[in-house]
């Protein structure tokens, strides 16, 4: 017996809204390049500054989608890209192991620090952002006592790295790199079973383990690879500024606000388009948008990040038009 | 000697001082389809979650196929052949539907160190084929499926994992009339010996039981207190063993003829929703139930969220008549008294994780407060949470109880103690009796007949022909999103002409 297909009000269309997005993130590009008088799309300003910039948020983004994806709001990811780059740049300078010391010891420190974030939310039961705003507090606190005992020691407070250790972050290897880790990332996000069951426990933890997907397991090695990338971020990151000053008060949460931005815009789109290839076009066209904005000499630290706040929202609210499901 | 597949033996599962299971002996022979008949609360679903390795029990012990079985997990079971189709929703909604059918299975499809994406849906596709079920879509996020889809996705996922016991809890109840019909077929398939599957079968529809099942175990606080071949029991003799008492064998209306009052209440003009609904024209009266019943998909349960203003792109004119009030959302419909339950009350009705005070005071909230700055009560608060949980007999351990926790069928007393307890004009009921037992089903029908007797409007969306012909005055069938036709009590309520106008 033959049967027809049922019939639903919304008919998924991934193809059509995937070309659909690209297309409109061409044209706000472009708009953007023309109201530049031409300025936006040359060559040496994609070289020199949109691309390298959006290296570092696309890339923080991945990790975070490791991380957010469980259901864990972790806000200490700043904190951790701040210790993690400076005891690489402590390694590699002070302690004279270069790019053993600069690119083992981020890796080290943030899949430790994601770990103990992890624990405490799942041990201690509390909620993922508190855990997150409580170690991030003590991350801070660690770095600033470390640079506090380094400058009476070595006289500075900050740790610069040598031109030979800056490789990483110049123009064309961030971007090479970035490529690489966006390929990683998509395979494994979409086409393993890591990815699958880190979405699952995301989507609904009560579901994913009545189907026996070991949710405590599923979680520490998404954490893991979120570590792991926001590791390769903060090596980046580091690589490029040459040096990362330490902060105090949650002020860390400053350094990921774009990579925030850059998230919430892969997820809001996630029903058309697959969270990472969502990252790389969101950290493209939030690049774009700052670096628009400077050009038309529009105020840093105040009406740009209010613009790019209306764009994460005009995200979310395009991107749930349709969708019959619970909002998260 | 039968060919016993599961065994049971003292099989217990406690919670505290709750005895949810206790003592269970129980024996299911090859081909069998076992129907465990109970009220909400009786410990079906339980022990169901024990065979299935969703709980592990407090005691007792399990045998299948003559072996000892302690499954330790759900995949555990699986690989026992064991698979179950949970009584709640069960699917993950941002993930499609092809990975939600083998989640926690995926890497069954690895090819290298990647799932075949491919290879998933091509087994998905061979799993709807293989056991002849009704195609839903495979594309898009599963959390965009209609409630009946998903149920169907998720027999898919059980049958996946090629069953030999298979565990169908609550299922019929999110499926219409044809699919429902796909489900008989399917059940008749699977344990034919060609096949040799067998079914453990939790449902409160107990004509359905009586017709599929072959045997019926009933439970009670717990226990089980009989199991016979189903020839051997009679209706009213499962009900009263499973109720422990007396339950009226007519619970629906017992008059034949179209009555209510003539004044209209609510006038719904040309309503419609793209891809939804198209042009649906009715008067509803006072004191009239105004039946709606269609095939799978037909629309009926579009209906209800169009009429309270939940749909987007909504076209047509929904008028409250006696205010010639033109009513826009839902702020409306409460303001001209009227209420909404919907079909999927854990998603859309109820706030899972708050107490059942909390539920039942929320809609209520412009009742309860006092003063010009309209603070809440909690002395109104309390009286009026108390009153509904006393009226509609909610079994729990107080008004803090938490939501989540409760029974099907509490969980859907709450559901409607929180709309009813108010004087309303109107109600939209989209599958009340959805997951409840005999002695809740017959309570809120009971309830139904005393709002028809107070004027009350009622517009009762269903998807059991019976219920929707028990209980209406007229019947509003749907067709392909259409109205293809309105019947009446007196004239047309014959079972065989409704169906020919729903096809």
């Amino acid at each position: 017996m033959t049967k027809t297909a049922t019939k639903q009000g919304f008919t998924s269309k991934p193809l059509f809204k995937q070309i659909l997005l690209l297309v409109l993130l061409i044209v706000l590009i472009v708009i953007m390049h023309l109201i530049t008088g031409g300025k936006m799309l040359s060559m040496k300003n994609i070289t020199k500054n949109i691309l390298p910039q959006a290296v570092f948020p696309t890339v923080v983004a991945w990790g975070m989608m490791f991380i957010f994806g469980t259901g864990l709001v972790d806000l200490s990811i700043g904190a951790q890209v701040i210790l993690g780059a400076n005891i690489g740049a402590i390694l590699a300078m002070d302690a004279g192991l270069g790019y053993v010391g600069l690119i083992i010891a981020p890796f080290i420190v943030i899949v430790i620090c994601e770990l103990m974030v992890v624990f405490c939310s799942e041990f201690l039961k509390i909620p993922g952002w508190i855990a997150g705003l409580g170690c991030g507090l003590i991350f801070e606190a660690i770095m600033v006592m470390w640079t506090q005992a380094r400058s009476k020691t070595a006289g500075s407070a900050v740790i610069t790295l040598g031109d030979d250790l800056r490789v990483l972050g110049r123009w064309p290897v961030n971007v090479i790199i970035m490529v690489v880790i966006f390929v990683i990332v998509y395979l494994i996000y979409n086409r393993t079973s890591i990815g699958i069951n880190l979405k699952a426990i995301g989507g609904d933890p009560g579901v994913s383990s009545a189907v026996g997907i070991n949710r405590r397991k599923a979680l520490i090695i998404a954490a893991i690879i979120g570590a792991v990338i926001v590791g390769a971020a903060a090596i980046l990151n580091i690589s490029k500024a040459g040096s990362i000053s330490a902060s105090s008060g949650l002020a860390s949460l400053s350094t990921i606000f774009k990579a925030l931005a850059v998230t919430l815009i892969a997820m809001s789109l996630n029903s058309w388009i697959s969270e990472p290839v969502g990252a790389l076009g969101a950290g493209i066209f939030v690049s774009s948008l700052f670096n628009f904005l400077t050009i038309m000499g529009v105020q840093a630290g105040t009406l740009q990040e209010v613009i790019l706040g209306a764009v994460v929202i005009i995200c979310g609210v395009l991107a749930r038009l349709n969708y019959k499901g619970v909002a998260k | 000697m039968a060919d016993i597949v599961l065994k049971t033996e003292h099989l217990c599962k406690f919670f505290g001082a709750t005895k949810a299971n206790n003592d269970l002996n129980l024996e299911i022979p090859r081909g069998a389809v076992l129907g465990l008949a109970g009220e909400n609360g009786s410990g079906k679903s339980t022990l169901a979650s024990m065979i299935c390795g969703i709980q592990k029990p407090t005691s007792g012990k399990m045998y299948l196929n003559g072996q000892e079985y302690a499954p330790s997990n759900p995949v555990d079971a699986n690989e026992h052949h064991v698979a179950m189709v949970l009584q709640e929703l069960g699917v993950v909604g941002p993930l499609d539907p092809v990975t939600n059918m083998f989640l926690g299975r995926t890497g069954k499809f690895k090819s290298g160190p990647l799932v075949s994406l491919s290879g998933m849906k091509k087994e998905a596709e061979a799993t709807f084929e293989k056991w002849n079920l009704t195609k839903v879509p495979l594309t898009g996020v599963a959390g965009n499926m209609s409630i009946e889809n998903r149920k169907v996705l998720e027999l898919a996922r059980a049958l996946s994992i090629d069953p030999k016991f298979l565990i169908l809890d609550e299922i019929s109840q999110a499926l219409s009339h044809d699919n429902r019909k796909m489900l008989y077929k399917f059940i008749e398939h699977f344990t034919s010996p060609e096949v040799g599957g067998t079914i453990l079968m939790v449902t409160h529809d107990l004509e359905e039981m009586m017709e599929i099942c072959t045997h019926i175990s009933v439970l009670r606080d717990g226990q089980i207190i009989d199991t016979r071949p189903t020839s051997e029991y009679s209706m009213d003799e499962l009900k009263r063993l499973m109720i422990g008492r007396e339950v009226s064998g007519d619970y629906y209306r017992a008059d034949r003829e179209e009555m209510y009052q003539q004044d209209v209440v609510l006038k719904v003009e040309h309503l419609t929703v793209p891809g939804e609904l198209n042009d649906i024209s009715f008067d509803l009266h006072k004191g009239e139930i105004l039946g709606v019943c269609g095939l799978s998909d037909g629309g009926i349960h579009s209906v209800g969220p169009a009429l309270f203003g939940l749909s987007e792109h909504r076209k047509g004119n929904i008028i409250y008549v006696p205010a010639n009030r033109q009513l826009k959302g839902p702020k409306d419909m409460i303001q001209t008294n009227g209420a909404y339950l919907s079909k999927d009350r854990d998603a859309d009705g109820l706030m899972l994780d708050a107490s059942i005070g909390q539920n039942i005071s929320v809609p209520n909230v412009r009742l309860l407060t006092q003063g010009p700055l309209k603070f809440l009560s909690p002395a109104r608060v309390n009286k009026l949470a108390n009153k509904a949980s006393v009226d509609f007999e909610i079994k729990s351990s107080g008004l803090g109880q938490v939501v989540k926790s409760l029974s099907g069928g509490n969980k859907q007393k709450v559901n409607l103690s929180r709309w009813l307890v108010q004087d309303l004009e109107y109600v939209i009921l989209d599958c009340p009796t959805r997951g409840v037992d005999i002695g809740v089903k017959a309570y809120i029908y009971g309830v139904m007949k005393q709002m028809k007797e107070k004027g009350i409007a009622i517009i009762l969306i269903s998807d059991e022909l019976p219920e929707a012909m028990g209980m209406s005055d007229r019947l509003l069938v749907m067709k392909d999103h259409e109205m293809a036709g309105m019947l009446s009590r007196t004239t047309d309520f014959i079972e065989d002409k409704i169906i020919e106008v729903m096809l």
